[in-house]
């Protein structure tokens, strides 16, 4: 469907003109210990790719959540695996989280939405989609004008709340966890 | 066996749960200074080798990263889990007091109905069931940590 | 890689217009799943064009992406809302409807796995009392849900027959009286049935399932009676017994008996020939059901148990066993765990297993209740009291109300701990929308209601039979005959606060 309309703002690419410094991983033969710069990584994705480790390793991190953590990794089995073949891994589940936990990030308002709604659809509050609602939409062409506002309608109120979360400075942020991980990268590249 | 654990990435309510998450298999005593803190690891098993309380200190700090990150992830989700949680509970409790019982349960005939079932319930129970009790038997022990699970 | 899979090396991600979905490497191809239910297979080329934001609207994807909720600016919220409402119905039931009472503990078998910790045919110190059941039976008609199903279970029932019969007939007096909608089910061994109690059973509408682990050398291994001695033949017998005389008269057609096998070590290698017994004795499904590491099998583990990993390769040449009888017309049979997950996967409705539900169903769905009247989250809850730890004992039928039950800490611990939004493995997995964890579970293994996901059994087994099921799913051939089983809709669940259409008639 084409909208003549604005419609939400495209976020950058996931590819910034400066690419961090690679992590190098530093490897005995015990264990691999890779430290990771918070602000860069994410703290949810560091914790989430280090928790996705512990069926093959023991697990450790050391350093500070603002800044730096170290994440030590010892296999269970050495047989099994090898410290090198941990931290591979590790940078590899470090890579998926990072984009699992953006989209969770930019979406978590919608989802949060879609949740309430279902609740007051549950409960009689309001009503659930009728079979009109639910028929397909047509082709663009044919579009009235009514539901070209319709349509913008829905698509400012998401926009109006998704602002309304950004905006709320109840609880500080000096970590920037309210950031997407979009907006993060535009600010280091501004740096 | 001693492990150095930094307060800016671990909390103490995650070192209390995954000291009791592994209580049955490690004693676990806390110090701490004004940065870290401080875990002595020690097994249960007294013929526990240094290879394996090096494995339970392993298993203890990833307890504590489990608790760690549900803690994030928890925070993170909130709005959405308590709203299922809220609402499951509620719908479950189905109202501040329980409904009454029924009118129709009132009657004496449906206390006729039930008296008379469970005379005849006990009735055949004496009838019918047997009389001498075998011995309980051995208590069986608890289950040993390493039963294959 | 983890478990959840990951992003192949140096792919490109615009995740500004992209919606709340999880996805899953399938090897070759990627399923994408969101909270609302919906889920798409892709090619891993499409895949990666998803990901770089490169699907216009002229795309042949654009229009699957848009109706299912993938694309952020074109999401449908009340359709969505709506979605969710039908998937996680019974998130919205007043109370639980499976009430499982545990007549007595004693038995005539001694099962290598039992769960049930089962005790000496002489401890009639172990059955229920009439007292007992009366309150029993009052508390779970003080529950609000409006259907009830009473499930007898033990030890073995039939061996406190009276109570059975006292139980039966009081709660069909109370759901008339009450106009309360009442389903009864007996779970027995089938070796202590008479034609007496059939007729009984019969008169009631009670319908009645019985364990059927496979052909008779592996039956008797698993379940040998007390005292050794060989048991399979006596199922067999009732079975073609009771469904003979429903399929005689068309009013008993529903209550033809069911059969459910447990799968243990020893079962492996008997996939096929399993199948083969269900299918000769004329059953409508058979349920591949792994063991739980609960209770006594918890004790047994090391003799009768295995590895996550075993158990869904079993699943899986099974399911294609059962499937090519499908498509080369040997039989209909099918199997009832891919039913459930089918169920949830492509009509969007909760089939009403316990077990894979966020929360879990534990009170919330079902609760049991022990011979002395205790009340439990679940009959595994009941287990592990059984050995020595009361921390799933939320009530008693002789003071407890209901409302006692639904605040206790231990019902809000598992409701917490079952919710998938609170665990973080959970959360980004791409089965999220049709899976559960299970409290007692991972308490039982992992000393914990929450659990360790990466490292937890349960998540390893239900992950590897979701992909199997995916597959199968994926797979035209397969797909034929899993959306065959779908028309038939043969999920009648007991289980379900829903009950679908077709149930026999209503006891009222």
């Amino acid at each position: 469907m084409k909208s003549k309309k604005k419609t939400a703002k495209k976020a950058p690419k996931l590819s910034p003109k400066k690419k961090p410094a690679a992590v190098a991983p530093k490897i005995s033969s015990l264990e691999a210990a890779l430290t990771l710069d918070v602000k860069t990584e994410g703290l949810e994705p560091v914790f989430g790719a280090a928790y996705l480790m512990m069926d093959k390793a023991f697990v450790q991190l050391s350093g500070d959540r603002a800044g730096k953590i170290t994440v030590i990794l010892r296999p269970k089995d050495p047989k099994a695996t090898t410290p090198k073949a941990l931290a591979e891994e590790f940078l590899s589940d470090l890579a998926s989280q990072k984009v699992r936990w953006a989209i969770s990030r930019n979406n978590q308002p919608v989802r949060e939405f879609i949740a309430e709604q279902a609740v007051l659809i549950a409960n009689g509050t309001i009503p659930p989609p009728s079979a009109a609602e639910a028929a397909p939409e047509p082709a663009a062409e044919e579009l009235t004008a009514e539901q070209r506002a319709e349509i913008e309608k829905l698509i400012s109120e998401v926009e109006s709340e998704i602002k309304t979360m950004n905006e709320k400075k109840s609880v500080p942020d000096p970590k920037g966890i309210k950031a997407s991980w979009e907006e993060k990268q535009e600010q280091e590249n501004k740096a | 066996m001693k492990m150095k654990l930094a307060k800016k990435i671990y909390s103490k309510d995650a070192l209390l749960i995954a000291a009791q998450v592994l209580s049955n298999k490690v004693n676990v005593y806390l110090e701490e200074s004004k940065s870290d803190y401080t875990v002595t690891i020690e097994a249960k098993r007294r013929d526990a080798g240094k290879e394996q309380v090096a494995a339970l200190a392993g298993e203890f700090g990833n307890e504590l990263l489990n608790q760690e990150y549900r803690f994030l992830v928890g925070r993170f989700n909130s709005k959405i889990s308590s709203l299922i949680v809220t609402q499951t509970l509620m719908a479950a409790r189905g109202g501040e007091t329980p409904a009454a019982a029924p009118a129709a349960e009132q009657t004496p005939e449906f206390k006729k109905l039930v008296a008379d079932l469970v005379k005849n319930a006990e009735a055949e129970v004496a009838r019918t069931m047997p009389r001498k009790i075998a011995d309980q038997g051995t208590v069986l022990p608890p289950v040993k940590e390493d039963a294959g699970v | 890689m983890s478990r959840l899979t990951g992003l192949a090396k140096d792919v490109s991600v615009e995740t500004g217009n992209l919606s709340a979905f999880n996805f899953r490497d399938m090897g070759g191809w990627h399923l994408l799943t969101n909270d609302w239910g919906q889920f798409l297979m892709m090619s891993t080329a499409d895949f990666e064009r998803f990901m770089a934001g490169k699907v216009g609207a002229d795309d042949p994807l654009y229009p699957e992406l848009e109706s299912r909720g993938f694309l952020k600016a074109r999401l449908d919220f009340r359709q969505l809302a709506a979605n969710t409402v039908k998937k996680s119905s019974f998130q919205w039931f007043p109370g639980p409807s499976l009430h499982m009472i545990v007549v007595t503990l004693r038995c005539n078998q001694k099962c290598q796995y039992c769960h049930s910790s089962v005790v000496d045919p002489s401890r009639t110190d172990t059955d229920m009392d009439v007292a007992t059941a009366k309150k029993t039976v009052d508390f779970i008609f003080s529950t609000p849900n409006p259907t009830i199903c009473i499930e007898f279970q033990g030890g073995e029932p039939l061996l406190n027959w009276p109570v059975v019969k006292f139980i039966t007939e009081y709660a069909q007096a109370k759901a008339k009286a009450g106009n309360r909608k009442l389903l009864m089910a007996l779970v027995c061994n089938f070796t202590l049935m008479t034609e007496d109690k059939l007729d009984f059973l019969f008169d009631h509408h009670v319908s009645i399932c019985t364990s059927l682990d496979g052909p008779a050398e592996l039956h008797n291994k698993n379940r040998p009676f007390l005292g050794g001695g060989e048991a399979q033949q006596k199922v067999v017998y009732w079975l073609e017994k009771i469904q003979e005389r429903c399929n005689a008269d068309p009013k008993k057609k529903y209550y033809l008996p069911g059969a459910l096998m447990t799968t243990t070590r020893f079962s492996m290698d008997y996939g096929p020939q399993i199948v083969d017994l269900y299918v000769k004795l004329g059953l409508e499904q058979v349920f591949l059901r792994p063991l739980s590491p609960i209770g006594y099998a918890k004790r047994v583990w090391k003799d009768v148990g295995y590895e996550p990993g075993e158990f869904v390769r079993f699943y899986e040449d099974t399911l294609d066993y059962i499937i090519d009888l499908n498509v080369s017309g040997k039989s209909d049979i099918m199997e009832r765990m891919a039913l459930i997950l089918l169920s949830k996967i492509v009509k969007g409705e909760d089939p009403g297993f316990m077990d894979l539900r966020s929360p879990a169903g534990a009170v919330l769905g079902c609760l049991a209740y022990n011979y002395n009247g205790k009340i439990f989250v679940s009959d595994e809850g009941r287990m592990v009291d059984h050995q020595g730890d009361p921390i799933f004992n939320v009530g008693d039928v002789a003071k407890d109300g209901w409302t006692s039950v639904i605040d206790h800490p231990t019902t809000r611990a598992c409701v917490t701990a079952s919710t998938l939004d609170n665990q973080p493995m959970c959360q980004q997995c791409a089965f999220k929308p049709y899976c559960g964890v299970e409290p007692v579970f991972h308490y039982e293994t992992q000393k914990s209601v929450f659990g360790q996901m990466p490292t937890s059994g349960w998540c390893v087994s239900h992950m590897g039979v979701f992909d199997v099921i995916f597959r199968k799913l994926r797979d035209p051939r397969s797909r034929k005959v899993l959306d065959k089983w779908l028309e038939r809709d043969q999920c009648r669940w007991q289980e379900s606060g829903n009950v679908p259409a077709g149930e026999p008639e209503v006891v009222r």
